[in-house]
């Protein structure tokens, strides 16, 4: 396990370059729980602030590499979700990369369950919100950045 | 996508239209060349499912996930042993029309950079897949596809599981054209 998550982390920071990828902080409570799923590619999720100007600043990147990761995503702030899924043959030289991004403004009593898929060059990406105190869950469409309006 | 096969795909695209010295213009002529073509494919399938709820899951899953910018890269040593880079560019574009007694859902690509394109473009990006949907009654609907025989697996899989119900995942584009 600890060979495999070198070698995720080895491969976020060359898909990054010198980016300045960095871990998504952790923080509690964590209101954020990541099942993921995957075969013959790696996936990482990298989480932003979306500012009042409708601008993404990077916050940090959470390499999916076991069944159920649990972070915290700050509540009544919206942030941006990108999952990416990475494929990278070494021998023949190539890589490619899928990403699907949504943004999320998590509410205060609320948890939410990610899961993400990837299979057979087919993936998903669902987000659930559930009331913590009613337990009522639903689904939520996705909301692409271009949704954003300035305040 | 493996740039490497890029001619190759290019190849099997033209392939498709056999010797033809432009592309399909339109939804309608993609449909009359691909079934005589070397390389194209048609599949026809009955679903469970009615005309409207499987013309709302076209709508709703093809503008998540089709209407993508894919960039692939791809190194390559040359006879001299410099090492080669080389990147495409290709924007897909989806598109489902629907009425009362039809959908149809159309899928284009553009090279944005990267590939030369020789043939007369029509607006939005050659056709790459057309599918569409008719009712056999209330519950039934017949679904039509029309697509590359090779390459496009993970885009003829994804579009099928929408049309069933089966599956709401996107294909991965990038995957696509890797020979």
């Amino acid at each position: 396990m600890i060979l495999r998550t070198v070698l995720i982390l080895f491969s976020i920071v060359l898909i990054a370059g010198c980016s300045g990828t960095r871990a998504y902080p952790d923080s509690s409570p964590h209101n954020v729980r990541i099942h993921t799923a995957v075969s013959g590619v790696t996936a990482v999720m990298d989480i932003h602030r979306i500012t009042s100007r409708c601008e993404t600043e990077y916050v940090g990147t959470v390499a999916l590499d076991t069944p159920s990761i649990e972070i915290a995503v700050p509540a009544g702030k919206p942030s941006l979700i990108v999952v990416t899924f990475l494929y990278s043959s070494f021998l023949r030289q190539t890589s490619r990369t899928t990403s699907y991004d949504t943004e999320l403004t998590p509410r205060a009593k609320s948890i939410y369950n990610i899961h993400v898929s990837y299979a057979d060059k087919i993936y998903d990406v669902r987000v659930r919100e559930t009331d913590v105190q009613s337990s009522v869950s639903r689904e939520l469409a996705r909301r692409g950045p271009e949704t954003c309006k300035p305040s | 996508m493996n740039v490497r096969f890029i001619p190759i795909a290019s190849l099997l695209i033209l392939s498709l239209f056999g010797c033809v010295t432009s592309m399909p213009q339109s939804p309608a002529e993609f449909r009359r060349v691909i079934p005589g073509s070397f390389m194209g494919n048609m599949d026809a399938f009955e679903v469970n499912r009615p005309l409207h709820d499987v013309a709302s899951t076209f709508k709703a899953r093809s503008a998540e996930c089709l209407n993508v910018t894919v960039k692939s890269t791809s190194k390559s040593r040359s006879s001299i042993g410099t090492i080669q880079s080389s990147t495409v560019v290709t924007r897909y574009k989806s598109t489902v029309v629907a009425a009362s007694e039809q959908a149809e859902l159309h899928v284009q690509f553009h090279h944005e950079s990267g590939v030369v394109g020789v043939h007369k473009e029509p607006a939005g990006g050659n056709y790459l897949m057309i599918v569409d949907a008719v009712p056999l009654d209330k519950s039934r609907t017949k679904i039509t596809m029309y697509h590359p025989k090779f390459g496009y697996d993970a885009l003829v899989t994804g579009v099928k599981g929408w049309a069933t119900g089966k599956s709401a995942g996107c294909p991965d584009m990038s995957t696509v054209q890797a020979l």
